[in-house]
């Protein structure tokens, strides 16, 4: 498997905090990676660097080329932790938007929404405003949002923060889908029992990398019995 | 109770900066446009003057009449050699009226049929009518001195703006200040929310270029400009007579670069407010200074001549004089291209601005 994404000795500083410092990971093709930490750890940074949304030190690269490139950018499909979608237009029009910017070709458009909407259960909800559905809708629409172009690299922040756990598990199984079919996925998350379902998980702390590896060997060479005993292990105790 | 919600409020606006200081910005800026522009009354407006008097036995008349204006402050005289290139200065936009004194004017006088004969742009009756008052009272003022019973006559010719009613003078600024306004400040509120609901993020990490958002936005809101400045100009011909004297697509042309303008400096200013409530406080900031000194109601010729100077840094001062041009003096393209130009200008300046803004990486 080739490697999709290479991040190397990634560096942020946001006026005296250093957000991120020093990360280096590779994730494959076909994995699903993710950042484990508490709030404030670094994640999301780490995830904008990553996207070139911010200007950081080190060198990253994603599927092959500069992050911010706009052919690479075609390729990757992004959730960002806030909604970020149109409220003011429905469900289909927000689709179609991002469709559009993505280069879905119009001949492919309604097989590809009917296929997004079908996979997280948007059907019935196509032609109601945004600002109308409930919070756990609007998400699904955000990831929809997201998946609408096939993307190559898929990059979750929070993706199932404040999602219940039906609709989680539901879009986990999509997620092992999509690993399937070769996509690459980085999510970050806080919490234990779904860095436990990711391929990898990076345990970031105070912008730091903590370790790297497979949930199950996380366990096994810190001595846990768990994954969450594993991750306060790595960083150094019981403090929050 | 009623002090919680007090000290919170309270408390919001400190932790809010950036809106603190465009609260207490907003109302300075509001109340130096209004005292500064109506200061003094119109001023140093530019006439040319044409004086073939021959006078009687070595003695002009016409001169006492030229030693009263080059007193009065409303006038700025400016002497040409004929008629002819009077005229053409006129219709070039160069002055708004030509004082014309004819050869005979002495002696025309003298026999009690005299005429000093005004050519006038009256298409900003704000400025011709102090010009026509200036005129009166330097004739008034002449006969006085030597001692006529009644005043010399003033024959005056509008070479434009000829019958035109209020709302026709006032037409072109209605227009412009909405347009302007709407595309300002409607895309300021939508990069606020683009930027507080996340969906800039998003789009910033799609393939889309940043030229390519701002040209979205720019042509949405030319053809919804457009679409406003069709119902202005429709309904106030159709409700109270207005005629257009020239192109009305002439006119539909400054008003889509008025609204391409006020789009990239709204676009620019969003990268000021980063919150919904700075964005409303930015809105007198924009309205105002439009409103106040672009010529929309109060011409430039009656603001001080410092305050000139900040009307023509604003877009909407170019997009009132090409619109009333069109309207009221039936001027091409060719006649309004300076003011196209500035349009223009004004677009690459806050463009290069929006970019920065929205490329501009933390």
């Amino acid at each position: 498997m080739g490697s999709s994404v290479t991040v190397r000795s990634l560096r942020k500083v946001f006026g005296n905090l250093v957000a991120v410092d020093g990360v280096s990971f590779d994730v494959a093709e076909g994995e699903i990676f993710a950042l484990l930490g508490p709030n404030g750890a670094g994640k999301t940074t780490t995830i904008r660097c990553l996207l070139g949304l911010l200007s950081c030190e080190g060198e990253a690269e994603i599927l092959g080329g500069r992050p911010g490139d706009p052919l690479i950018m075609e390729r990757v499909g992004y959730m960002p932790q806030a909604p970020a979608v149109y409220h003011n237009l429905t469900v289909r029009e927000n689709l179609e938007f991002f469709a559009e910017i993505y280069g879905v070709p119009r001949r492919r458009l309604d097989e590809r929404v009917r296929d997004v909407t079908a996979l997280l259960g948007l059907e019935e909800h196509l032609d109601r405003l945004v600002g109308k559905l409930s919070g756990g809708l609007v998400r699904r629409v955000s990831l929809a949002a997201a998946l609408i172009h096939e993307p190559r690299l898929l990059v979750l922040d929070e993706p199932t923060a404040g999602v219940d756990p039906r609709l989680r598990a539901r879009f986990w199984s999509h997620f092992y889908r999509l690993a399937e079919e070769g996509v690459t996925i980085i999510l970050s998350t806080h919490y234990m029992d779904e860095a436990a379902k990711a391929h990898r998980v990076a345990v970031i702390h105070r912008g730091r990398l903590a370790a790297v590896d497979s949930p199950r060997r996380l366990v096994e060479e810190t001595g846990s019995s768990s994954l969450e005993e594993a991750f306060l292990k790595l960083t150094g105790g019981a403090e929050p | 109770m009623i002090r919680a919600v007090l000290i919170r409020v309270l408390r919001e606006l400190k932790h809010d900066r950036r809106a603190l200081a465009l609260a207490f910005i907003a109302p300075l800026i509001v109340v130096l446009a209004f005292g500064e522009s109506f200061r003094g009354g119109v001023s140093d407006v530019p006439v040319a003057l044409v004086d073939m008097d021959r006078g009687v036995a070595g003695k002009k008349l016409s001169e006492l009449v030229v030693g009263r204006l080059k007193n009065d402050s409303t006038v700025r005289l400016l002497v040409v050699e004929n008629l002819e290139e009077g005229l053409d200065r006129l219709r070039g936009g160069e002055v708004w009226a030509v004082i014309y004194f004819p050869p005979g004017f002495t002696e025309s006088v003298l026999r009690g049929n005299a005429s000093l004969i005004l050519y006038l742009d009256a298409s900003n009756p704000a400025v011709s009518d102090a010009v026509v008052a200036s005129a009166r009272a330097a004739l008034a003022g002449a006969a006085a001195a030597r001692g006529f019973k009644q005043p010399l006559a003033l024959t005056v010719e509008p070479v434009y703006g000829a019958g035109a009613t209020y709302l026709e003078v006032f037409v072109s600024g209605v227009v412009s200040f909405a347009v302007f306004v709407l595309s300002t400040l409607l895309t300021l509120l939508s990069f606020v929310k683009e930027r507080v609901m996340g969906t800039l993020e998003r789009l910033k990490a799609s393939p889309l270029r940043v030229w390519e958002i701002m040209g979205g936005y720019s042509v949405a809101f030319s053809v919804l400009g457009s679409l406003q400045a069709a119902i202005i100009l429709g309904a106030a011909q159709v409700f109270y007579g207005l005629e257009i004297r020239g192109n009305p697509f002439d006119a539909l042309l400054v008003v889509i670069l008025l609204a391409i303008a006020g789009v990239n400096l709204g676009i620019a200013l969003s990268a000021l407010a980063r919150t919904e409530s700075q964005a409303v406080l930015t809105l007198p900031i924009v309205t105002i200074p439009t409103f106040l000194l672009s010529g929309v109601f109060w011409p430039l010729e009656a603001m001080p001549p410092y305050m000139r100077t900040v009307s023509r840094m604003l877009p909407a001062t170019y997009a009132v004089d090409a619109l009333r041009s069109v309207v009221l003096r039936g001027w091409g393209l060719g006649n309004i291209a300076a003011d196209l130009a500035a349009l223009a200008g004004f677009i690459a300046v806050f463009m290069t601005l929006g970019v920065i803004m929205l490329g501009r990486k933390e």
